[in-house]
């Protein structure tokens, strides 16, 4: 198990945001969490990563609970992607670079140049790579993003939006690229999406969030036209196509 | 432990000569400082030639005259201004970047306002300021270490404020900006309130002391400065790899494992500790802190790895030059280095804001 989350309650002030949220995401597993805006998947990410503190319940990486890991200690183990990124004046390559931060003490070494290369390389960045970032569009700056959070090396990747600012073949580009790291070396991610039919192609288990609760959890099967009137108020017809399901509105 | 195998990859050549750029400037900036200091001893009332300067820096002085003029009054001014450029300069890059604003800086948290307030109470209501007859050396600070602690207590006070509202209402970049205007602007109307009850004396000698100038400060002073100088910048090049996660935003720092409200913090407490040591040993010294990081920035980018020496290096430049030209431009009459700065330092900032905006 890589990922195993307990009974997580979370509140903003008086507001409660998170209720009895359990689930579990093994090895090579691609899951994503689904819901209308404002249930709290963004905030369900961040307690993962302990940028938030549950309330109660537990999380566990690896059968390690995060509460009790110190701030690097989580970072080597998870990589996060937020929602937006800073644009400062540094060159695509550095701001990857960043992502060994978790590993690096004083100095970057060959190593940590290396690590950064191959991702430039695996996410076909080369032209990127000596760009200043501030000079950047959004998706550029989101494979940025995804790179720095590769190259920390983590267990489990977690992808808030991911393909918000890419274009259509961006979009299928990043995805795929998440999805083979996943596939081939032991990774898991949790990602959030509005696309559910981008998340029905790339994703192998869906936690639909309602209210703050889980709705529904498992694989394609959750997604019915009965989960989605349910969730997101909408009317939907559930088709398959090569062997995949996908959604689309009446 | 290597999860995801990322290393098949190899050190890109080009990364190599950016880097190399990089270093060569701050190699450059430390030659000219040297060259600086040569000629910033060897100017003045008495001419010095610079090769003399030089052979009197390596202990092989040909002149008692000469020695004497360097050792008592020339380069321990000169040191003073390298030391107090380059602690301004990093406070002011290391508030940038804690803060995640361009405007930060001693002055913008009215840090320097508090200090100059505290020098203005020792001299008004303490007494430690009095006027001699006449002449350009009129205005004499009687007991300057009281002024001076109790600016620094002043500085530190502002300080704490700024770091007990941020407890109160978050670290964030915009809460500790406004605190720092807000008591800018407390601190001046008390410095305001207390000169409009001094007398001609008084007044004379608050004025003196907030014109920063950086042959104020001698032998134990320089040390005290060139110490704090030391030891602030080495934690701030301990944390480069923090402030470049925090440039990237708070999340993603804090999702690289940085304590982001700590890192915060204790940045600003001992930013703000350097800034006011030099402060009150010196007085106000203007615009150092707001323009040399940004002169920096231009030059070696915003990775603090470069950014952090550049600006030391940058700082002790400006602030040498700028007390060499005020030396020099209405000589005989020597002008206080941070009437020079004020001038220099806005229409620099201006220009910086204009060009960076078009990039």
């Amino acid at each position: 198990m890589i990922l195993s989350i307990n009974g997580i309650e979370f509140n903003y002030r008086s507001r409660d945001v998170l209720n009895d949220i359990s689930f579990d995401v093994l090895p090579n597993e691609v899951l994503t969490i689904l819901g209308p805006n404002g249930v709290g998947k963004t905030t369900l990410l961040k307690c993962i990563n302990r940028i938030h503190h549950p309330r109660a319940g537990s999380i566990l990486i690896e059968e390690e609970d995060i509460m009790k890991m110190d701030l690097l200690e989580v970072a080597k183990r998870v990589g996060y992607v937020p929602q937006n990124c800073e644009k400062g004046r540094l060159t695509a390559y550095d701001a990857i670079l960043l992502g060994r931060r978790p590993h690096i003490t004083w100095n970057t070494s060959d190593n940590d140049l290396k690590i950064v290369n191959a991702a430039i390389k695996r996410l076909q960045m080369d032209d990127l790579s000596m760009r200043y970032i501030d000079e950047m569009s959004g998706g550029e700056l989101q494979k940025v993003s995804v790179a720095r959070a590769l190259v920390q090396e983590p267990k489990l990747m977690l992808l808030d939006e991911p393909t918000s600012s890419l274009d259509l073949k961006n979009q299928q580009e990043i995805l795929r690229i998440i999805r083979e790291v996943v596939k081939v070396h032991s990774v898991s991610a949790v990602m959030t999406m509005h696309d559910i039919n981008t998340a029905l192609r790339f994703s192998d288990k869906f936690v639909l969030l309602k209210e703050g609760k889980i709705y529904a959890a498992g694989g394609h099967e959750v997604i019915t036209p009965e989960s989605i009137r349910d969730v997101y108020g909408v009317d939907v017809h559930v088709e398959t196509f090569n062997n995949s399901p996908f959604v689309i509105p009446v | 432990m290597i999860r995801i195998h990322l290393n098949d990859g190899e050190i890109p050549e080009n990364y190599s000569k950016y880097i190399g750029r990089k270093i060569t400037f701050i190699i450059a900036g430390i030659v000219l400082l040297f060259i600086l200091l040569i000629i910033s001893i060897s100017v003045g009332a008495v001419g010095i030639p610079p090769l003399e300067v030089a052979q009197t820096l390596l202990g092989a002085g040909v002149s008692t005259q000469w020695d004497t003029i360097i050792w008592n009054i020339r380069f321990p001014q000169a040191i003073s201004a390298i030391i107090a450029g380059a602690g301004l300069a990093v406070a002011g890059v290391a508030m940038q970047s804690i803060l995640r604003n361009p405007l930060g800086s001693p002055f913008t948290l009215g840090i320097s306002h508090a200090a100059a307030f505290g020098a203005a109470f020792a001299v008004i209501v303490l007494g430690t300021g009095t006027m001699h007859s006449s002449g350009a050396d009129a205005v004499v600070i009687d007991n300057p270490y009281i002024t001076t602690i109790i600016a620094f207590i002043f500085a530190m006070i502002a300080t704490g404020v700024i770091l007990i509202i941020s407890r109160i209402r978050g670290a964030s970049p915009e809460v500790m900006v406004l605190a720092g205007v807000a008591i800018g602007s407390l601190f001046t109307a008390g410095t305001m309130f207390l000169q409009y009850f001094a007398d001609d004396t008084q007044l004379a000698a608050v004025v003196f002391w907030s014109f920063g100038d950086v042959a104020r400060a001698h032998g134990t002073e320089l040390i005290l400065m060139g110490v704090a100088t030391i030891i602030c910048s080495i934690y701030f090049v301990m944390n480069m790899w923090n402030y470049n996660a925090i440039d990237a935003g708070d999340e993603t720092a804090k999702g690289l494992g940085v304590n982001v409200q700590r890192v915060r913090l204790v940045g600003m407490v001992i930013a703000s500790f350097l800034s006011a040591i030099i402060i009150s040993f010196l007085g106000v010294i203007g615009f150092v802190g707001l323009v040399c990081p940004h002169m920096a920035r231009r030059i070696v980018g915003d990775d603090h790895r470069f950014l952090i020496p550049a600006t030391l290096v940058f700082g002790g430049v400006l602030l040498l030059a700028s007390d060499t030209a005020a030396r020099l431009i209405l000589a005989p009459h020597i002008l206080p280095v941070a009437i020079l700065t004020a001038f220099l330092g806005a229409p620099v900032f201006i220009y910086l804001l204009i060009v960076g905006y078009r990039r």
